[in-house]
């Protein structure tokens, strides 16, 4: 049943808020959920949420989800009229881009046959479709480069909190299923370049055959200019894009590479040890060691008060008096002394007459010498005797000497 | 007239104070940054004839690269900096963003308030609040971070050294998988 376009504005501007809950419910909603928004905004003298929910399928508003029981969801041409005032546009890919444009090649194909017959008719049908397959394509290269801005605003603000992984993926997305293969459409020398430019040659060449066709000249006349107007604006659309789209990806390609670079580190750390990551040479901290310097800080202020000290002449030494050097007994000397003496009654008091100089250790030296000296022949006295030096007194039995 | 000696470098002294302990050198040090990078050639001839290698960061920043004696520190620093990475993003945070600009607090640190994030740490050595203390200690003796008081800090422009051991792990690792999958 024809749907009455002043009833269905009429019902849709009462019914807006509801409309727009629906819009934003991507996955459908249930029947339930669709009574209480309705009941939610009624006011008595509303009809039945029962009832508001009959003239939503009458006017082809919402339809039953297919693989749901009592599930709606908004129907395609509403969700796209909603898409369109609230500026929530949709994608159009490359491939359906593509697609309109051989259509385009189609209907060309259409003009120049109708112009090599001379149907002025048909040649209008053509144009017409013309037209209108130029307009989708403007209006669907436009409607990209709305989305496009639309998400990048999104994903800067990020109010959804997505991580950078999260966030990288939807600007991915958008890069390589958009951008990139419009790119590569749009890039002089390619598909559409080489499609638009056959049009138009065709839109030039034909025109001249119906001349003197006023109407059709006209609708000739149009369509250029709607060609024209669409290269430029698609141009335009996607440079735009690009602008907006770029920083962000490359600014997340970044983050994401950062990112995953620290979660790889942490994974390593976790499954091969902190060793693995070689983490000391990579950040190369240099680490300073102290080796031959002085630690002693008031050694080296000592040593750095030296620096520059200039020595004055030296101190004269004192001459002292001379002194006798020690007496040494030789041994030879000794016992050839000894010899000439024999008998000698007191070893120890001869030694002390004859050698008044000698130390006490040199004396007892010379006495030891002589009475392990094999060849002597010796007598010890019975009763002690104590034998005075300047600096000890010895106690001995005195032992008399006879032959040496 | 006499050539110029090669050690008549403003700051000489206290640069290279700096920088032989590890400390990186940026803007926010002042007098100190401006005397080492309006002579950078000539302090880096210097340092290198003494056997040292002054870096210059793209970010700005310079710091000496270590050769044969490493500091073994820089472990523990990375793997505090690569938990708060992925901490932040996974907030939904813009990481450089969020690490350049924000004050953290200690007590909102997430080190410690995940299994998975302390058994990281205990491999890296820090198994209580006062390790943490002590490492934030390193991350500003070093140049990473400015302490504004014991228990809030921000990072300084040399933290992006940490940002680039991150791209190197990741390189690396692709590399390495990029390697075995050559026939």
């Amino acid at each position: 049943m024809a749907t009455n376009p002043q009833g269905f504005f009429r019902f849709a501007t009462r019914y807006y808020p509801l409309l727009l809950d629906l819009f934003y419910r991507r996955e459908g909603f249930t029947e339930a959920d669709l009574r209480g928004l309705i009941t939610n905004l009624s006011t008595e003298s509303d009809p039945s949420p029962l009832n508001v929910i009959d003239q939503l399928l009458s006017y082809g508003i919402i339809e039953p989800i297919p693989d749901a029981t009592a599930s709606f969801e908004l129907t395609a041409p509403v969700h796209n009229l909603l898409a369109y005032l609230l500026r929530e546009h949709r994608l159009t890919s490359a491939t359906e881009i593509q697609a309109h444009l051989t259509d385009l090649d189609e209907l060309r194909e259409e003009l120049d046959s109708a112009s090599r017959q001379n149907l002025g008719n048909q040649a209008l049908r053509a144009l017409n479709d013309i037209s209108q397959t130029t307009e989708r394509i403007r209006q669907g290269s436009h409607s990209n480069r709305e989305a496009i801005i639309g998400e990048v605003i999104k994903l800067k603000s990020n109010r959804e909190r997505r991580s950078t992984k999260e966030r990288f993926e939807i600007i991915n997305r958008l890069w390589n299923r958009y951008l990139e293969p419009l790119r590569d459409l749009i890039d002089v020398k390619k598909a559409m370049d080489a499609s638009l430019d056959d049009l138009e040659r065709s839109l030039m060449t034909n025109g001249k055959t119906f001349a003197i066709d006023g109407a059709l000249t006209r609708e000739f006349s149009r369509c250029r200019a709607r060609l024209l107007r669409l290269r430029r604006e698609m141009s335009e659309d996607f440079s735009e894009s690009v602008r907006e789209v770029e920083p962000l990806y490359r600014s997340l390609i970044r983050e994401g590479e950062l990112v995953r670079g620290a979660s790889l580190a942490l994974e390593k750390l976790d499954r091969s040890g902190l060793g693995s990551l070689q983490l000391p040479e990579l950040m190369a901290l240099p680490v300073w060691r102290v080796e031959g310097l002085f630690s002693d800080t008031s050694l080296e202020s000592y040593l750095s008060g030296i620096k520059g000290y200039e020595p004055g002449q030296p101190q004269p030494l004192i001459e002292t008096e001379a002194t006798a050097p020690p007496e040494c007994i030789l041994p030879s000397a000794l016992y050839a002394r000894l010899a000439s003496t024999l008998p000698v009654d007191d070893l120890l008091a001869w030694l002390l007459e004859e050698y008044p100089e000698a130390g006490v250790g040199e004396l007892v030296r010379a006495y030891g010498r002589v009475f392990l000296r094999p060849s002597s022949t010796m007598l010890f006295a019975g009763e002690e005797r104590r034998y005075v030096l300047p600096d000890a007194t010895l106690v001995a039995r005195p032992l008399r000497l006879e032959k040496v | 007239m006499p050539d110029p000696s090669p050690f008549a470098l403003p700051m000489l002294e206290e640069i290279f104070n700096e920088l032989r302990r590890g400390r990186h050198i940026c803007a926010a040090d002042g007098k100190v940054y401006w005397a080492l990078r309006d002579n950078l050639a000539a302090f880096q001839d210097l340092f290198g004839r003494l056997g040292f290698r002054l870096q210059a960061h793209q970010r700005d920043f310079f710091y000496f690269r270590g050769q044969d004696s490493l500091s073994p520190q820089a472990s523990r620093m990375a793997v505090f900096v690569f938990i708060l990475i992925e901490f932040l993003s996974d907030q939904g945070e813009p990481v450089v963003d969020t690490l350049m600009t924000r004050t953290f607090s200690v007590v909102d640190l997430p080190h410690f308030k995940s299994a998975r994030y302390r058994a990281y740490l205990k491999d890296a050595g820090i198994s209580g609040e006062d390790d943490l203390h002590g490492l934030l200690r390193q991350l500003e003796r070093f140049g990473f971070i400015q302490r504004n008081t014991d228990n809030t800090f921000n990072f300084r422009a040399p933290a992006y050294r940490f940002f680039d051991v991150c791209i190197e792990i990741l390189n690396r690792d692709e590399g390495n998988q990029s390697q075995e999958q050559t026939p």
